[in-house]
């Protein structure tokens, strides 16, 4: 049975209206991104948990303090080393792509570059909070029904993201954002060359902060499959992050609890 | 029920290898547990898991010798190494650190106590309060302050606080250098706002005692004051905030006795991997001495050092370094030193060189600095690894030195060290007494 054309005007209608309330690309990037970073000033202990071959092998733990950077849209972060002991009381400042790391033992801040390693497999900007949508570009490439880190399947949108400059570490990203929710479900990270580098996995959503958020990211190294790390945050608060704490010559200063 | 967060791991990681063997969705690879338990650990006071800052070391060392009678000195030592801090509330701290250590000559099978050397030195010990709004801050410190400066890896011709404060050295790294050494007793003071920092030294005089280079110091239990309190002195440094990708520091220093030394660091993000540094120190200084005894006039004389540090996808650290002292002996003038024949020419040119070590500084002008280091090498969590080369550009000598470190757990480390001067005998390194030195050591964190 053929259709009024009035009903063709009405189905057309509730498509176009449906197209303007679906957010593009960038604003499922946004809500991802909301979702993993709370607003404001906050503090969060992050465990580092690595596998090889399915054994653990090494664990480290960290106190993230992050402060949203004027104008930016991003945060600058500063972190505090509390595990292994022989790391205790090192800190790591990023401002943007300004990375400084300093050593008690030798009471000095070091300019590092953001590619220098310090956490294992863990890059420094995985640890820090970052909002990708402030340095990517997102164009949706396909829909997908991929398993989420539990197995179950998700229907996302798998968002192509294109870095808009040279300072951030990943030039490609894979973002697979279930389309339900808006929560992250998974990520590649890719050179220039769309080589595969890393695959993240989103999961353990739980309320911190007055949002859902993912409190767990499986970091898969694309070389050797066997060697994972568990990113776990926890704890988080609201607190005051004064922007004192966030130069380098600050850190010589850093009284730890006593902040 | 409080779960012990290291233990939870472990059971998880365990429960981790047995879950691989489950099924999960096609497309989905193995993933580890969910983590049970860090928030019950992390609501421990970190103050309770911090270590004592105590570290105890055994050392074996042997040194290779080139003198054909002797062709190796063996040597035990022990160290007690403490760097404690106590952060009472925001505004009091305090910090010691110090090292006793008692090294034994082993080269005898009677051997001779008076080979023995022991030190007891207190590196640094002071108290801070801090004043002012977290928009404003204040810091006052007053005590024995181990006060570094520079971007320089291999020399840092700003940091006028190293003359003579290595006394007991056990790895010639620059970088291990820096930190076991002694600090100078000072006030400082320190201005922290959103537009920078500045700070103020004052370095009062303390001893009447004039160091002397080749004095007896193979049992020295003193507070070393003649190294670093033997002049007053002023200091001061301001940072301003100036971008995100670069950073400047203007340091001035004055000493009884000597000319004022202005200074400055730079320090940029090229890329992704790439970090440059520029540091320069300039002032009036005498130069160095010739063979004929003849010292140049005070002149206006530039020290700098400008380095670049790659960092590798695999995470080795690559830096290549520029150093020049204008103050140090001129190509000609290091020339003259290497024709000498005289022996009293000679035992001056060993004092020279040990002044020189002494004070940290050249010898000669133009020199290269070379380190490669890896942390946690082969993706092996604990395994560090590096390496330098210190190297004379006038006689293409060398020393060079490699480090191995690997801490299987928070409490043991155990480390091998292996050291080479390079060049031919009448250079500044093919020179020296020893061709070489090895060590390992084992270290307890307590």
């Amino acid at each position: 049975m053929s259709k009024h054309p009035v009903q063709w005007f009405a189905c057309g209608l509730l498509f176009a209206a449906s197209a303007a309330a679906s957010p593009t690309p960038q604003q499922m990037l946004e809500a991802a991104d909301a979702m993993r970073n709370p607003e404001g000033d906050f503090s969060v202990h992050i465990d580092l948990v690595e596998y090889r071959s399915g054994k653990q092998v090494a664990t480290s733990a960290l106190t993230v303090f992050s402060k949203p950077a004027e104008g930016s849209g991003q945060y600058n972060s500063l972190v505090r080393f509390q595990r292994p002991q022989r790391d205790a009381g090192k800190l790591l400042l990023r401002n943007g792509s300004d990375l400084w790391f300093y050593d008690p033992a030798s009471s000095a801040s070091i300019r590092i570059s953001p590619q220098a390693r310090l956490l294992g497999q863990a890059s420094n900007g995985d640890v820090t909070s970052s909002n990708l949508a402030d340095d990517y570009d997102a164009e949706l490439l396909r829909h997908e029904s991929i398993a989420d880190a539990a197995g179950t399947k998700r229907d996302c949108a798998l968002l192509r993201l294109q870095a808009r400059n040279t300072s951030v570490p990943y030039p490609r990203v894979d973002y697979w954002i279930d389309e339900s929710s808006l929560r992250p479900v998974k990520a590649e990270f890719r050179t220039a060359e769309e080589r595969l580098l890393k695959t993240a996995y989103f999961r353990r959503f739980e309320d911190h902060l007055g949002s859902e958020r993912p409190t767990e990211t499986v970091i898969i190294d694309a070389l050797d499959a066997s060697w994972i790390t568990v990113m776990r945050a926890s704890d988080y608060a609201a607190r005051e992050v004064p922007q004192s704490w966030m130069q380098r010559d600050y850190l010589a200063r850093f009284g730890g609890d006593t902040e | 029920m409080r779960i012990s967060w290291i233990t939870g791991a472990v059971v998880l990681g365990a429960v981790g290898t047995v879950a691989a063997a489950e099924p999960v969705a096609a497309d989905l690879p193995w993933l580890p547990p969910e983590i049970e338990t860090p928030s019950e650990d992390a609501s421990e006071p970190v103050s309770a898991r911090d270590p004592l800052g105590l570290r105890a070391q055994v050392w074996w060392q042997r040194d290779t010798l080139r003198d054909a009678a002797t062709s190796h000195s063996d040597r035990l030592r022990l160290v007690l190494d403490l760097r404690r801090e106590w952060h009472w509330d925001a505004a009091w701290r305090a910090g010691v650190s110090g090292k006793l250590e008692h090294v034994f000559g082993l080269d005898r099978l009677a051997r001779d106590q008076s080979d023995d050397t022991q030190h007891l030195l207190l590196r640094e010990l002071w108290i801070n309060r801090r004043l002012g709004d977290p928009s404003r801050l204040w810091f006052v410190d007053v005590g024995r302050i181990n006060q570094r400066g520079g971007t320089g890896s291999g020399y840092n011709p700003t940091d006028y606080f190293k003359a003579r404060s290595v006394v007991s050295a056990t790895s010639l790294d620059p970088g291990a250098l820096r930190v076991d050494r002694l600090g100078t007793v000072m006030l400082r003071v320190q201005g922290i706002s959103t537009f920078g920092a500045w700070s103020v030294a004052l370095v009062p005089d303390l001893s009447d005692r004039t160091f002397e280079a080749d004095a007896d110091h193979r049992s020295d239990l003193s507070l070393n004051l003649d190294r670093t309190n033997a002049e007053p002195a002023l200091y001061a440094r301001i940072a301003p905030q100036i971008s995100e990708r670069l950073s400047l520091d203007v340091v001035a220093y004055a000493r009884s006795q000597q000319k004022p030394q202005l200074g400055g660091n730079l320090s940029t993000l090229i890329n992704d991997s790439t970090v440059a540094n520029l540091e320069w120190s300039g002032g009036r200084l005498e130069g160095l001495p010739g063979a004929s005894g003849e010292r140049p006039d005070p002149a206006w004389r530039n020290r700098i050092a400008a380095n670049v540090t790659w960092t590798s996808a695999t995470g080795i650290e690559l830096t290549l370094e520029r150093n020049y002292s204008g103050d140090a002996l001129s190509r000609d003038a290091w020339r003259g030193w290497r024709e000498i024949d005289d022996s009293e020419q000679g035992r001056r040119l060993r004092a020279l060189i040990a002044e020189r070590a002494s004070l940290q500084e050249p010898l000669v002008r133009d020199g290269w600095f070379v380190r490669a280091a890896w942390r946690d090498a082969w993706q092996v969590r604990g395994l560090h690894l590096s390496s330098f080369a210190l190297a004379n550009a006038y006689d293409d000598s060398a020393l060079w030195q490699f480090t191995s470190e690997y801490s299987p757990d928070d409490h043991w480390t155990i480390s091998a060290l292996i050291g080479r001067y390079l060049g031919s005998h009448d250079s500044e390194f093919g020179a020296t007494g020893k061709s070489g030195y090895y060590a390992f050591y084992l270290t307890r964190h307590i």
